[in-house]
């Protein structure tokens, strides 16, 4: 596996700009100090008990009046240059993020532009190059038969003289008729065309196209695949500058009288939207008027005692990374289409802690089903909304007892990693939540608070993780590790994966529990402060119990 | 209408690209001369007519990669009836019911693999690869304690997907 890249964290720029503005606070607060020091040697200068005394010995007095002014004006520099460092540290700390916030903003804005210009062009683009296949295609259809038909025709005329030479032979007398072995060389070449020959011969022609395209059609589309991998930058253009791409899509039409004004109402957003946020809304407030991303409600499954039930999972622990990323695997496996798998890992402490895994997208279909870790739940999730996936997790942890004060993590993989990211985000949210671990997961836009350790694993590959179109945020409590995804053993084939996951299998649990395994010994202060963290969660005796969430 | 594009464009992104070939689905044998295709539930249901065994038969997905999970969890009741000595030989007598009977349901595909996971009466992923070895079904680590089993295995043993649906052996009370 090759290398990883470490943002954010306690190694992070966020984390030096914050020891920056520490400092900075510290030196201004020691300028102001010696200012008033320097203030008190100052008044003794102007001492009664000291004024009289120069009367008594002026050489003296005055000596100490000289004394006590150096001091005081030594003090006075020392606290002026130490209040100038602070103005600068300050200073070179918020010129850092003003440069990057123009920075940020200028992306974005540039972002924009180039998404609207692939949205107008998109479709026109498509059409002429669905248009250019048909003519190529048709045209060279067309020639093959065309060829065909002359070749079955130079054939029947060789044979057609063929059979004319023979017949001369056989009845010499025949020469006397010039006319008459024109007619009989033209009638025996008809006689030998056949056009079942030419449908035959250019049906193998076609034939034979069709499997050699068929032969590289996997081919050129693994090409495309690891292409996209290695570019998949381009998806943040596209997500980033989503109002773009929407507005250029519809540039078109939308020059006809009315279309933008219909699109405002279907959508429920000025048309076109502005924002990634108004982007996602006009997504999920168009697929509703479509009876789309209905979300609803969640609910656990419950025991004959009407209350939650949880199920007991033998032979399970959490003791790392890795087993997180193993426990999302399994909680997707167990439930399924059918219902959303909830884990609860408690690790007896003292302090009791609690793992809570989330599962990802089961059901990729936008009409809600009954496990509610679906793409319903993405979208209104990607709006920052609370989602029945969410609510039922937190009733799962009601029912497991965690208390207000049980410091928890939140764990997931894709929808599992975001939903993690929207509960920690939700400052309504009745726990303590200390930690949370992502894989996979678009969570660059929820306001996390500062008090909780994030770590976000992201593959430079996975079209998921991209799907917030910013980077996280680089910050002391949250820590981004990127990779390329590893092959692995493919369970289809139980052997390893000839071909690289490229963009469209870099987004696999059974990757990122690897890629886990690889970021938590590596060494780095970032990772290794938020896993040092993290120890209770992962030490002591523990218990695993699911739960299961159905939509209601 | 673009919005309604722009949310399956998402969808398909958030699928992580499902439109690129992922599913290798396994030739489907000849459908059932005398009836409609075998349902997920009746399946299900035939395994579940052993004493002491439930069973799940799910779709999942990890990531953009589509497999079928089966589950299988086992109590007292179909622990009670081994007797010493012969717990292996009918592990792998389950296994091979169980599998035969997801195998004969044509609702849902095995997609690319399956993924098996047997919870209850102690057993755990090496007693299970162990079990399916007997059956000739190779098996790996999956997640958890979960296994998972490879096509190839399962229709060298069953014929091609759907198969024939197997009679419940005589050790569970069938006719074998």
């Amino acid at each position: 596996m090759s290398g990883i890249t470490v943002s954010g964290g306690a190694g992070g720029v966020g984390a030096r700009l914050d020891d920056m503005r520490l400092q900075a606070q510290q030196l201004a607060m020691l300028s102001t100090e010696l200012i008033g020091r320097s203030g008190s040697a100052a008044a003794k200068a102007v001492d009664g008990d000291l004024l009289e005394s120069m009367i008594l010995s002026p050489v003296t007095g005055a000596a100490a009046e000289g004394a006590i002014v150096l001091a005081s004006g030594s003090l006075l520099l020392v606290a002026t240059e130490t209040g100038v460092s602070a103005v600068f540290l300050e200073g070179a700390v918020v010129a850092y993020e003003t440069a990057d916030q123009l920075i940020a903003a200028a992306t974005v804005a540039l972002h924009n532009g180039v998404a609207f210009v692939i949205g107008v062009l998109a479709v026109p683009v498509a059409l002429v190059a669905a248009a250019g296949v048909v003519v190529v295609g048709g045209a060279w259809m067309l020639t093959v038969a065309g060829v065909n038909i002359v070749v079955e025709g130079v054939d029947s005329l060789v044979e057609g003289a063929q059979q004319t030479l023979d017949q001369i032979g056989d009845n010499p007398w025949l020469l006397l008729s010039p006319a008459g072995v024109a007619g009989l060389f033209t009638a025996n070449s008809i006689a030998a065309y056949s056009p079942q020959e030419v449908i035959d011969r250019t049906a193998a022609t076609y034939a034979d196209a069709l499997a050699r395209l068929q032969e590289l059609a996997p081919i050129a589309g693994q090409a495309a695949n690891e292409w996209l991998g290695d570019n998949a930058w381009i998806e943040d253009i596209l997500t980033d500058g989503a109002p773009g791409l929407l507005a250029g899509l519809t540039f078109l039409p939308g020059l006809l009288p009315g279309f933008n004004g219909l699109m405002s109402v279907v959508t429920g957003q000025g048309w076109p939207p502005l924002t990634y946020e108004q982007a996602i809304d006009a997504i999920a407030t168009g697929g509703g008027r479509f009876g789309l991303f209905e979300d609803g409600t969640a609910a656990l499954e419950v025991g004959a005692d009407g209350k939650p039930k949880p199920r007991a999972v033998p032979d399970t622990e959490v003791r790392g990374l890795g087993d997180l990323m193993n426990g999302s695997s399994e909680i997707d496996r167990i439930g399924g289409d059918d219902f959303s798998d909830i884990r609860i890992v408690e690790s007896a402490g003292p302090p009791k802690s609690y793992i809570v895994q989330i599962p990802s997208t089961q059901v990729w279909n936008p009409d809600a089903g009954p496990a509610a870790n679906d793409s319903t739940s993405d979208v209104v999730a990607m709006q920052g909304e609370q989602t029945a996936l969410a609510s039922a997790v937190l009733d799962a942890m009601r029912a497991a007892g965690i208390s207000s004060t049980d410091p928890v993590m939140l764990e997931g993989f894709s929808l599992g990693g975001i939903t993690a990211g929207l509960i920690a985000s939700d400052p309504s949210v009745p726990f303590n939540i200390t930690h949370v671990a992502t894989a996979g997961s678009p969570v660059a836009r929820y306001d996390i608070p500062d008090d909780v350790q994030v770590l976000s694993l992201e593959f430079e590959e996975d079209p998921v993780a991209r799907l917030d179109g910013r980077e996280n945020p680089d910050r002391a409590n949250w820590t981004t590790v990127q990779g390329d995804a590893p092959r692995l053993i493919d369970p289809a084939t139980q052997e390893l994966e000839e071909d690289g996951p490229g963009i469209a299998f870099s987004h696999n649990s059974h990757r990122y529990e690897e890629f886990a395994d690889h970021v938590a010994s590596a060494g780095d202060p970032s990772v290794d402060t938020f896993v040092d963290s993290a120890d209770p969660f992962f030490s002591g005796d523990q218990t695993v119990v699911d739960y299961r969430g159905t939509r209601q | 209408m673009a919005s309604l594009i722009a949310s399956m464009l998402l969808s398909g992104l958030l699928a992580g690209c499902t439109f690129m070939p992922s599913a290798q689905r396994p030739p489907a044998g000849d459908p059932s001369p005398s009836g409609p295709v075998r349902s997920v539930d009746e399946s299900v249901e035939a395994i579940q007519a052993i004493d002491g065994v439930t069973a799940r038969i799910a779709r999942a997905n990890d990531g953009s990669r589509a497999y079928l999970s089966v589950n299988v969890e086992l109590d007292e009741a179909f622990t009670a009836e081994i007797a010493a000595g012969d717990g292996e030989t009918r592990d792998a007598a389950l296994l091979d019911f169980v599998l035969g009977q997801v195998w004969s349901q044509g609702e849902e595909s095995p997609e690319r693999y399956v993924t098996l996971g047997v919870t209850g009466a102690g057993r755990d992923q090496a007693a299970v690869t162990a079990a399916l070895a007997q059956i000739g079904v190779s098996a790996i680590p999956y997640s958890g304690q979960s296994v998972s089993l490879k096509l190839a295995d399962l229709e060298s043993r069953y014929g091609s997907w759907p198969g024939a649906v197997p009679e419940l052996p005589a050790t569970f009370g069938g006719t074998g």
